[in-house]
């Protein structure tokens, strides 16, 4: 019984010994971290805020015994507002305020630590939640590098959103969302809408997705954002060649893309009318199945598309046709059939202009030919551009919206 | 007997009783001054009198009083925290009271004649001093008051500026803390700042080193268009103002200090003049030992560091998971942080400064040969050379295949 | 000063004043008187002792009743010296004398006074001689219900002072033990910590008596023992085993009577005395005997084939062995509707969950791992403690001493004080301290939760949650996640190491030979279903429907 007590005795004390020992191991509250939600990359001379000269740039930065001060990095940081029963009153629910620090230098990861001379808590990016990149920068530089310092630190979340911006990327970052958001925040909630505006290429593109793709060696699309006198909009794609900046698609061609792809739920595709000419239709999507084949014939390869559609006349200028008419009926289904058509090609056509393979062309024909593709392989480059595709589209309307 | 002594027994109590109710109102509450009366200084800033604009002339001259004795040497700006300001107005949580003179408790006493309140000191987070200040005498006459009072916390924190330091007292910091408490907290985060010279600097450290006539780092701070940053140190020879080490010093200081949990290395690809590879440093042993041989002293510094590969902007071409690349990488790291040490012993050498306590190593391993060379120490100091090896060990990449 | 220096005393006196003669005179007196009672005393002790001597009593007894009343009843008085609610009456009858003696306030005063003075005093018959058969004299002439004879005197003085009378006879060494008891007692009444909406709502009160015609009433089955032990070397407390003797596990019943009579210590007022004594791991924050405060609770565990332990002066019953599940089982589960039984039983187990473990989660997500939570979360969070002075896990242990002294001061006080205690409490800490900006109003929110969640368990298991909250929490504050989950693992190691009788407190929610106890485990199925008495306890018979009965 001595002994049992005694050994119990020990072990305790060992425990009570550890406990200081490990010492609260990682333990930093949450509001003593400065919560980072958006990091912006331009040139190094570019992204200042007015009122701010080289002397500042100075300033903020370090002495660099290796590379160059090449980039200009900058992080939105969250402004915390104490909220408690004194400021009830007061717009609690008020605009969220960020602020920004920039450092210059290469290594993304040297400045980042060196901002924390200009920060009093530590700096944390687990709630990061878009990145920008200027397109000065994308210019100068492959995506790889940028973008290695993301892939390999583990604060950073897969689901980040990565923006070009043909501007400075600094402004995205000072701009102040009218929601009262947090900027970061609103940058990437524009994205999710995704689903219902066809104009947004935002799926399947945050960083998780475009880590895949430069290990896989596939082309790196990302959707492009714009700031214009406060007005912020996600509007197109910027495409790459592997990782090399290739240009930007506009919204025509995205929502051609997404066609292609499938990755939308809810599209608007408007047609002349064939009854009345002159005046449009709207038809909006509900239904969608694509099926992207590819084919080889001898040395020839093309590919087949075949897109089946169900929508519903949402809205009609002009004079109503008469829909409860087959023919019409016919004629409308034929008209929305054509404008998918177009706009298939014309983002293939775009997309092959620009040699970026946003359609998948070289997965689809590894996964089905990977004979062909072992043969094509080291060409790909060459042939993209010359692939042709044949569409075939089958649009149906399922409700019309009128009654009589 | 028995209701005499209890008698007695009861007449104490009374007495006793009365004698506190008495001594109540004279002790008076003695040093009883309520938190809501004191005003809190948060930091305290001291320039060179006469580094001032012309706009501000017409201000000191309310400011100042007419001194018997000194000069007007110093001007100390107090930064004094508004109760109940409050976070969601854009109004600043502080302002900022100043004086000139040349005793800075006399000033400190003066000040009081514009506030309203007791000026509470023992809450003040930050002094800051201008390099113009420090030049005039040294550092010693500058600390003195801070070191005698008992009211000043010796965790407080000594900054050196290059510009002015009021400013810096006037600076709203974007996070909505009071001032003095963000300048104050910048150097916290040192363990994972290189640049930031932040371990074993703070108030007491330095007076500490200044009573042993040993020379001294201040971490350096700097504003520049609403941007404030601290990097760098500020040398002192013997409480002389010495020159400034810039942060690639400070970062090779603090790899043979080993005060740093965490640095990031970077380094230039050999194959890739675009390329960088950048290393984060988490686990660190360091080792400096004197070696005499014969005539001839030299130090002698042993690195082992264990990371991560933090960011390889090259990395499309190489493979980090291969071991061939891997050690080839380590050597790389090894010798920039062979530099880069080198780089800050050489800078402190040429600065005359032995912040790498080289004198006291000497002294504590080679007690005789100290006692030899120890009076002509200064100038030998400047040509002592260190031998540095260093052994890197990467241990993850961060990268999967 | 001349005088003093010279050594020159006439008396002693002068230099001592106690040696004066009058003062020795006075002293030697008292101590003579001293010594006098003295003797006086020890008079009296030999005279007692010869008394108690003058029978030669038997080993262990403090003597034996001889034919001689007189003698009998002095032995009586000496063996209770100072018990001056022991009433003597004597009656003079016809042929001889009778005693009876009974404690006053145990004893029904009118009821002896018409059952068995009344027909003594009024029989015609007179007394057996000395010698004869006065047992049938009894039998004969007293209506009185309960009448025994028992040989040892030291049963019959505990039996006596247990609530019945003694009757002796003149020239008779039998004594008669009559059955008056009468004393105050409480009603049976509603449960106090079992609360019940359509269940019965009788409890067990604090008589041991009661308690079993509770059982009596609802159960007309003679396989249903009850078996009456003796606790407490003192007090003699009654303790009863009850158990169904064609259900209950073969060599259950005996270890819990080995322990039982195992049981050394001078009073038992609780039943949780008991418990304790009898329990293998008394470090162990759980308890390891279930509680019935209710008599269909307490039947329900018998026909699972359980052992309860009543004890007199306790109105909670005692049931082993008890394991997780039976613990976190509660009569609704079985008066509502299966479904809503199977809710009301997963809410519990997650309010358990939540009782002991959401401090600590709360404090290793907020200081360790906030990025674990969503965005908007996180920063409404940071907002909230940005006004705070204390690191988080300060706060949480300052809001849990609190909380606890809050529940021991509403336990503790007088009935009419809960209402300002809670005002104060609820009122002041509540909004005061939040306003203040001491405590953020999340962690409020946090801890107010973990107490309400573990008002679900049963009483004994929420102070063992308590205690599991405050390790983990400590776990929690120095590792993080990691020491949650260490705490957690600890603690289910242990639940499973702990044994009841034999059976693992929560091991058997993981063995899957007992997968079947899940049926009215885990969930609660309906009872049609389920037409087997849960495995683990080993019953005799697991089927319930179609039992042969006997």
């Amino acid at each position: 019984m001595m002994d049992r007590l005694r050994k119990l005795l020990c072990a305790f004390l060992l425990l009570v010994f550890v406990l200081p020992l490990a010492g609260c191991w990682d333990r930093r509250e949450l509001q003593e971290r400065n919560l980072v939600l958006a990091i912006a990359l331009d040139l190094a001379d570019e992204g200042l805020k007015p009122g701010q000269s080289q002397e500042t740039v100075k300033a903020e930065t370090f002495v660099q015994p290796t590379g160059s001060k090449r980039y200009r990095l900058s992080l939105q940081i969250l402004k915390y507002e104490a909220k408690g029963a004194g400021s009830k009153g007061g717009g609690g629910q008020g605009a969220r305020k960020t602020f920004v620090l920039s450092n210059t230098g290469e290594s993304l990861f040297e400045m980042v630590r060196d901002m924390l001379g200009q920060s009093s808590r530590a700096l944390y990016f687990e709630h990061m939640q878009v990145v920008i990149i200027s397109e000065a920068v994308l210019r100068q530089t492959n995506l790889a590098p940028i973008l290695d310092f993301f892939f390999r630190d583990a604060e950073m979340r897969s689901r980040i959103r990565v923006y070009a911006t043909p501007g400075q990327a600094r402004p995205l970052l000072e701009f102040k969302p009218p929601t009262g958001e947090p900027g970061g925040i609103y940058l990437n909630n524009i994205a999710r809408n995704h689903v219902k505006n066809a104009h947004i290429g935002t799926a399947r593109t945050d960083l998780g997705h475009i880590i895949q793709a430069l290990d896989n060696d596939a082309d790196v699309i990302m959707p492009r954002i714009d700031i214009q006198d406060e007005v912020v909009k996600i509007r197109g794609l910027a495409v790459f060649r592997r990782d090399r900046f290739g240009g930007y698609l506009d919204e025509y061609a995205v929502q051609g893309i997404r066609f292609v792809r499938g990755t939308e739920r809810g599209a608007i595709i408007t047609a002349p009318c064939p009854v009345h000419p002159g005046e449009i239709l709207a038809l909006e999507l509900v239904k969608h199945e694509t099926k992207l084949t590819p084919h080889v014939a001898g040395d020839d390869i093309y590919f087949t598309l075949d897109i089946n559609m169900t929508g519903n006349l949402s809205e009609v200028h002009g004079a109503q046709p008469n829909t409860y008419d087959y023919k019409n009926k016919d004629a409308l289904e034929q008209a929305f059939a054509q404008e998918v058509l177009a706009n298939v090609s014309y983002a293939v056509r775009q997309s092959q202009t620009v040699g970026c393979d946003t359609l998948y062309f070289g997965s689809k024909l590894k996964a089905h030919e990977p004979e062909t593709w072992k043969r094509v392989k080291e060409r790909w480059d060459e042939i993209y551009p010359a692939i042709s595709l044949y569409t075939s589209v089958n649009v149906r309307i399922r409700n019309i919206g009128v009654h009589r | 007997m028995v209701t005499m002594r209890y008698k007695g027994w009861h007449r104490r109590i009374v007495a006793a009783g009365l004698l506190l109710l008495f001594s109540l109102p004279v002790s008076g509450c003695w040093d009883r001054q309520e938190l809501q009366d004191r005003a809190m200084l948060l930091a305290i800033a001291i320039d060179a009198a006469d580094d001032k604009t012309a706009a501000e002339q017409s201000r000191t001259a309310v400011e100042k009083f007419p001194q018997p004795h000194g000069a007007k040497r110093y001007r100390v700006s107090n930064q004094v925290l508004k109760l109940g300001a409050s976070e969601e107005e854009e109004e600043s949580r502080t302002f900022v009271l100043s004086n000139t003179g040349q005793s800075i408790l006399e000033m400190g006493r003066d000040v009081s004649g514009q506030i309203s309140k007791v000026l509470w000191l023992e809450d003040l987070h930050v002094i800051i001093v201008s390099e113009e200040a420090v030049k005039i005498a040294g550092l010693q006459p500058i600390i003195d008051f801070f070191r005698r009072d008992q009211r000043i916390r010796w965790r407080s924190r000594l900054y050196i500026t290059p510009g002015k330091a009021r400013e810096l007292l006037e600076f709203k910091p974007e996070s909505g803390e009071p001032g003095g408490m963000f300048l104050e907290a910048i150097s916290r985060n040192h363990p994972k700042n290189t640049h930031v010279i932040a371990a074993r600097t703070d108030l007491g450290f330095i007076v500490q080193a200044l009573d042993n006539e040993a020379d001294v780092l201040v971490p350096r701070i700097e504003m520049q268009q609403k941007v404030v940053r601290v990097g760098g140190a500020a040398a002192f020879k013997r409480g002389k103002f010495a020159g400034y080490l810039d942060e690639y010093a400070v970062k090779g200081l603090k790899f043979i200090r080993a005060t740093e949990k965490s640095a990031i290395i970077a380094v230039r690809c050999p194959l890739h003049p675009e390329g960088l590879l950048v290393f984060e440093l988490f686990e660190h042993e360091t080792r400096l030992r004197p070696i005499v041989k014969g005539e001839q002293v030299f130090f002698q510094l042993d690195i082992n560091m264990t990371g991560n590969i933090g960011e390889i902007s090259c990395s499309r071409h190489h493979c980090s998971l291969d071991p061939e690349y891997r050690r080839k990488a380590e050597l790389l790291f090894a010798e920039e942080v062979r530099r880069n040490v080198l780089y800050a012993q050489e800078a402190c050498q040429e600065l005359g400064i032995d912040v790498l306590n080289f004198g006291f190593k000497l002294k504590a391993y080679q007690p005789k040969t100290w006692a030899k060379i120890k009076d002509r120490w200064d100038e030998i100091y400047p040509t002592v050379p260190m031998t540095v090896s260093v052994n890197v060990h990467i241990r993850n990449v961060g990268e999967h295949k | 000063m001349h005088q003093g220096k010279t050594l020159n005393f006439h008396k002693l006196s002068t230099a001592i004043p106690s040696a004066a003669l009058a003062a020795t005179n006075e002293r030697l007196k008292a101590l003579r008187q001293l010594t006098s009672e003295g003797a006086k005393i020890g008079r009296d002790i030999s005279r007692l002792a010869a008394d108690l001597r003058k029978v030669a009593a038997p080993q262990q007894e403090p003597f034996i009743f001889t034919s001689d009343l007189e003698t009998n009843e002095r032995l009586l008085r000496s063996i209770l010296r100072d018990c001056e609610d022991v009433i003597y009456r004597t009656l003079a009858l016809k042929g001889g004398r009778a005693l009876l003696v009974y404690v006053h306030g145990m004893t029904d005063e009118a009821g002896l006074a018409k059952f068995v003075i009344q027909p003594l005093l009024e029989c015609s018959v007179t007394i057996p001689e000395p010698g004869a058969d006065i047992e049938s004299y009894i039998q004969q002439h007293i209506y009185a219900a309960g009448i025994q004879f028992i040989e040892q005197p030291s049963s019959i003085i505990g039996e006596m002072m247990g609530g019945r009378t003694l009757l002796l006879f003149d020239g008779h060494a039998r004594v008669a033990l009559i059955g008056t008891t009468q004393f105050a007692k409480r009603n049976v009444g509603d449960s106090k910590t079992e609360g019940v909406v359509r269940g019965p709502h009788e409890a067990f009160n604090e008589t041991l008596i009661d308690n079993i015609a509770l059982l009596r009433r609802r159960v007309r089955d003679p396989n249903l023992k009850i078996k009456i032990l003796n606790v407490g070397d003192r007090s003699g407390t009654r303790a009863a085993l009850a158990y169904v003797s064609n259900l209950v596990k073969p060599g259950l019943l005996e270890e819990v009577e080995k322990r039982i009579a195992a049981v050394s210590t001078d009073i038992v007022l609780t039943s949780f005395k008991i418990e304790e004594l009898i329990s293998k791991h008394p470090w162990s924050p759980f308890p390891q005997a279930e509680v019935a405060e209710r008599p269909d609770t307490l039947l329900n565990a018998l026909y699972g084939g359980r052992v309860g332990i009543m004890v007199d002066g306790t109105p909670l019953a005692l049931v082993v062995p008890a394991t997780f599940l039976s613990m976190m089982q509660a009569t609704d589960d079985y008066t509502t509707q299966p479904l809503g039984g199977m809710l009301i039983r997963m809410i519990r187990y997650l309010s358990s969950f939540l009782a002991v473990y959401l401090p600590a989660l709360y404090i290793s997500v907020v200081s360790f791992h906030p990025g674990m939570l969503p965005t908007t979360l996180a920063i409404s969070i940071a907002e909230l403690r940005s006004r705070t002075p204390f690191p988080s896990i300060l706060e949480a242990f300052g809001m849990i001493i609190i909380l606890e002294i809050f529940q021991e001061a509403i336990i503790r006080l007088p009935q009419r004080m809960v209402t300002a205690a809670s005002v104060v409490g609820g009122f002041v800490i509540g909004t005061t301290v939040v306003e203040a900006g001491l405590i953020n109003p999340l962690l409020v929110v946090v801890v107010a939760m973990t107490a309400i969640a573990s008002y679900t368990a049963s009483f004994d298991f929420a102070v063992g949650f308590r205690v599991v909250r405050i390790f983990t929490l400590l776990a929690a504050s120095v590792l993080g996640l990691y020491g949650t989950l260490l705490a957690l693992l600890f603690t289910t190691v242990h639940l499973c190491a702990l044994r009841s009788f034999g059976e693992s407190v929560l091991g058997g929610l993981f063995d899957i030979t007992l997968l079947e106890d899940w049926k009215d485990g885990i969930v609660r199925v309906p009872l049609k279903l389920n037409r087997t008495r849960p495995k683990v306890y080993g019953p005799q018979d697991r089927t319930r429907a179609g039992d042969d009965g006997g």
